[in-house]
């Protein structure tokens, strides 16, 4: 804390060296004055004179002035009046002095009242002025210390707590950031979800440096944390804006776009509040869709008008996602030119795709001709092929021998009520497994088959919801209002049950997943034997696909998945 | 240059003319401008005249939206231009009630 320094209201302290009768003669010339008088009767050498001063200013009889008037010009700091005879001032006059250099004036003997007093009423205010600017020049100087000192915290806080390393150990994804000050408001990360989901985060919060940075944290603790916990891309985002529109103060918001991409189900989705298009490309880098900003940023609207509804895409073969901050493509040249959209995509397409971001970075200096830029530039590539690739390796890396190794456990939750509603079921096993020592890629999978089957047995089963909702344009949002509506009605008697026991079967050691609730059941045997296509509204493809066998007991209740 | 307003309608209008650039640079006179406004005042912001607007301007509106309340707030400006461009990319066409003008 920067301690407000009180202002000097200290008197003006004054030296008058000068014979006793004079002296109490000037004394009372200056009673009026508000400032401390200080008498001395004794001569006082040029030395002497130096070392006065914590006096402001001082007034001397010049035939107490011990000094040769030749010699190395006198030090001290404090400006003087001389008081002396005609012939004394004519000396003075007539050769510099080594007294010179601090004559603030001469008023000859005998000295008139009110000379005196003008000459000291001005010395007196210049004093006091010169005093205030030197507290003022601390107080600057305390101010600038203590706003470099809180720039380096808030350089190392953007550092060490936004830019995770885990973004930069996604294959696949590449991304630039640059800030135009110390800090930025800039940021992209990227992170896997429980169930293998890529999603990427790229933000631009309003203003540049300390104040910019200091509005992203809420953003960083609540997309790391729920998509650790394998929440959809609509709820995240819902929660994003949720936490900055009562945090934030009203001028402030987060222009931000959100992606996820799912490997396993082949979508991509995205949503976009206020940043430029993220553009999907192909293979050779040219445009074949942009997803421009379709909501408002986050921050700005309450949760009620909020929109988290995201567009989806199927997961190309080839090709990948870009996207930058709007201080890439606005950043001017000396002509006063934007960068532009134009010259953006022109170079998407030109470059080589392995240097692409330090490219464009390049363009953009080239173009600008400067050595910084105006605003700060954030851009990312995610490359689809290299995503599949390295989840294909991961898969085959993760030996099967390494299941061998776990031995035998069984582990079951019973839930009932508003216990079900609060649960987050496929989090929690993901959790559990992790730390029984399954390898990632099966915890993925076993993620991804427990949501399917607690989502299906709570939305369909005890919520009676139907997925045919989802299908219609504006489902999706409708689906959720009435999901959260129902989620509340449930009672003491709704039940779900979860069980997943590991042990060998059949010679090979397997994890049989069950998830068993109250509610309706199904028809399942009519609804596994219909085309491939229509499995897919609950997830049962899916499922399918995952695990070595998909069985249903208990009229469609209870439901039984292996995974191998 | 910079900020201008006047007010007509009794002073239950509002007019604030912005010049050039809207930026954070007329952050301390448009905030000024709306503590000394009047509560229950609707507001008619011109931007026909600004060539350029950023992210921190944004949130001046939204504060300036936020002190209208209920009342109605109305952006003018030109398009095409810059300023249409920023008001379309950040969707506040939602939030005020926009008038696009034709170039002269």
């Amino acid at each position: 804390m920067l301690a407000q320094a009180a202002a000097d209201t200290s008197p003006v302290q004054v030296l008058l060296v000068a014979e006793p009768s004079l002296a109490s003669e000037l004394a009372d010339m200056l009673a009026s004055f508000d400032f401390r008088l200080t008498l001395r009767h004794e001569p006082i050498s040029l030395q002497q004179l130096a070392d006065q001063s914590h006096f402001d200013l001082a007034i001397i009889d010049l035939s107490l002035v011990v000094a040769s008037l030749s010699g190395p010009a006198c030090d001290a700091q404090l400006p003087v009046i001389l008081l002396g005879t005609e012939a004394e001032q004519q000396s003075l006059q007539d050769r510099f002095t080594t007294l010179e250099p601090v004559i603030e004036d001469f008023l000859l003997k005998p000295v008139q009242a009110l000379s005196l007093r003008l000459k000291i009423r001005a010395l007196i205010k210049e004093v006091r002025l010169s005093r205030q600017l030197e507290q003022q020049n601390t107080r600057l100087l305390e101010h600038m210390a203590n706003t470099r000192a809180e720039a380096e915290m808030a350089s190392y806080l953007f550092y060490n707590n936004l830019m995770d390393q885990v973004s930069d150990s996604i294959r696949g994804y590449n991304r630039f950031l640059k800030s135009s000050s110390d800090f930025c408001g800039d940021l992209t990360l990227a992170r896997y979800s429980p169930s293998g989901s890529i999603f990427i985060m790229h933000v631009d919060a309003t203003g540049h440096g300390l104040s910019a940075t200091v509005t992203l944290m809420p953003v960083v603790d609540t997309f790391h944390s729920m998509v650790a916990r394998g929440y959809a891309l609509p709820m995240i985002v819902r929660e994003m804006n949720r936490k900055l529109s009562y945090k934030l103060p009203p001028d402030r918001f987060v222009a931000a776009s959100l992606v996820e991409v799912d490997l396993l189900h082949e979508q991509v989705s995205i949503w976009n509040g206020g940043m430029p298009p993220v553009l999907l490309l192909n293979a050779q880098g040219q445009k074949l869709a942009a997803f421009p900003s379709r909501h408002m940023a986050l921050g700005i609207l309450d949760n009620a008008s909020f929109d988290s509804g995201v567009e989806r895409i199927e997961l190309p073969a080839g090709g990948g996602l870009f996207s930058c901050s709007d201080g890439f493509i606005d950043q001017s040249n000396a002509a006063g030119q934007a960068y532009g959209a134009e010259r953006l995509l022109h170079q998407l397409a030109t470059v080589p795709r392995d240097s692409l971001m330090s490219s464009l970075v390049a363009s953009l200096k080239e173009f600008s001709g400067l050595p910084a830029f105006d605003d700060d530039v954030s851009l990312y590539y995610l490359y689809f092929p290299e995503l599949r690739l390295f989840l294909d390796q991961q898969h085959s890396l993760e030996s099967s021998r390494r299941l061998h190794e776990i031995h035998p456990f069984n582990w079951s939750m019973n839930l009932f009520g508003q216990q079900i509603a609060r649960q987050e079921v496929a989090s929690t096993c993901n959790d559990l497994l992790q730390g029984l020592g399954f390898p990632q890629s099966f915890c993925q999978r076993a993620f991804t088959v427990i949501s399917e089957l607690s989502n299906n047995a709570i939305d369909h089963g005890l919520l009676g919801l139907s997925s045919g909702l989802k299908t219609v344009s504006d489902g999706f949002a409708e689906y959720y209002v009435q999901r959260d509506m129902r989620l509340q009605t449930l009672a003491e008697k709704d039940h779900l049950r979860i069980q997943l026991d590991w042990r060998v079967r059949d010679g090979a050691p397997a994890l049989c997943i069950e998830v068993q609730h109250s509610g309706e059941g199904f028809d399942a045997e009519a609804v596994l034997a219909k085309p491939r296509e229509e499995l897919s509204g609950r997830g049962l493809l899916l499922i399918r696909r995952l695990s070595s066998s998909l069985a249903f007991a208990d009229a469609g209740r209870l439901a039984q998945a292996i995974l191998e | 240059m910079g900020i201008t307003s006047r007010t007509e309608n009794q002073g239950r209008t509002i007019f604030i003319n912005v010049t050039e650039r809207f930026d954070f640079n007329q952050h301390a006179v448009f905030r000024k401008l709306l503590n000394d406004a009047k509560d229950g005042c609707e507001f008619v912001v011109d931007l026909t005249a600004a060539e350029y607007m950023d992210s921190s301007a944004l949130g001046l509106l939204l504060l300036l939206r936020k002190k209208a309340g209920n009342n109605r707030v109305e952006l003018r400006y030109v398009k095409p231009s810059a300023i249409e461009k920023v008001v379309s990319a950040s969707n506040f066409s939602r939030l005020f009630d926009c008038k696009a003008v034709s170039p002269l």
